[in-house]
């Protein structure tokens, strides 16, 4: 009984650990894939931010916190295909990781989607932008608030 | 074409010579650029404006008086000690190339192509933040004017304003 009980156990840890990364995966499946363009940016600085954030207002771009890096993972493709399974895929990899959604813009057939969840290194917030053509799914990860 | 194809493979390993980087400017300058390479436009028309960063000159004045010759056995000791110090800074500092980038700040791929070369790396990657920003602030936009408007409109704060002004009319009439 012991021995399945710590079977089950271990098996429930490894399938947590496993969903907990599913858009780090799609980041490292497609990034070297030449139908993608792949950055990374191991420690945004605060100018970085303050440059590219400009004075939208903080609930959009928490100033507050410090960056552990960020990513990004545009693909440009007429592929209708490809563009509704790449969608498909991060929609899962997010519901997977148990991403809670905060904000949906719509504006015609342009669609920006935020995301939060906390994790053990800090906050994880994702943007996931759908243009016809254009899809681009941003990763940005902040240390908690002390 | 095929040589436009391999003269962007080398700049993107940093590769390229002066005359080819000339060459690629002027190439996605001009109103022949194919379609497979309208995706890399925006980047080398950025690099293009960019201002060439000199290095400042130094001027070593001249040696007026002429030294004693240093012995060699000193010659050894500031060799052997310079050779130390190197080696304490290379171990305990970590890596950074001449532009002051640490080599793993920035992995960049465009088109499954590494930018191995990390100043480009750095002005791709803040360029696609900066642009993808840009979308997200243009598409909050309403939201952020809409809490202005919902500000501006408060009842309360409109209620607290009206009475400060006729108590203030009161106050001068008496």
């Amino acid at each position: 009984m012991k021995k399945i009980l710590s079977i089950l156990f271990l098996a429930t840890v490894f399938v947590a650990g496993a969903s907990a990364q599913q858009l780090e995966k799609l980041f490292d499946k497609y990034m070297e894939d030449e139908r993608f363009n792949y950055v990374y940016q191991k420690k945004a600085s605060m100018m970085d931010r303050l440059n590219d954030a400009g004075n939208v207002d903080v609930w959009v771009f928490d100033k507050s916190t410090t960056s552990l890096g960020r990513q990004m993972l545009t693909l440009n493709s007429a592929d209708k295909s490809l563009d509704e399974s790449f969608t498909r895929e991060v929609e899962n990899a997010l519901k997977a990781d148990k991403y809670e959604q905060v904000s949906i813009v719509r504006n015609g057939k342009n669609r920006v989607e935020t995301y939060e969840k906390n994790t053990d290194k800090g906050i994880a917030k994702v943007s996931f932008i759908k243009n016809p053509g254009n899809i681009m799914v941003t990763l940005n990860v902040y240390a908690p608030r002390k | 074409m095929n040589n436009i194809d391999n003269i962007l493979n080398n700049y993107f390993e940093g590769k390229t010579l002066p005359e080819e980087e000339s060459r690629l400017k002027e190439y996605f300058r001009s109103s022949t650029v194919l379609p497979q390479h309208e995706i890399y436009k925006p980047l080398f028309i950025a690099f293009d404006k960019e201002k060439q960063i000199a290095a400042p000159v130094f001027e070593i004045p001249a040696e007026k008086n002429r030294k004693k010759p240093f012995p060699i056995w000193k010659l050894w000791i500031a060799a052997a000690s310079i050779a130390a110090v190197t080696l304490l800074v290379v171990t305990l500092f970590p890596h950074k190339n001449k532009v002051g980038i640490p080599s793993g700040d920035y992995l960049v791929f465009i088109n499954g192509n590494e930018v191995t070369n990390p100043q480009k790396a750095q002005q791709y990657a803040d360029k696609m933040f900066m642009q993808a920003d840009e979308i997200i602030r243009t598409s909050y936009k309403p939201i952020v004017e809409a809490n202005v408007i919902q500000t501006e409109m408060d009842a309360d704060r409109i209620f607290d304003d009206l009475s400060q002004k006729i108590n203030y009319i009161e106050s001068v009439k008496q």
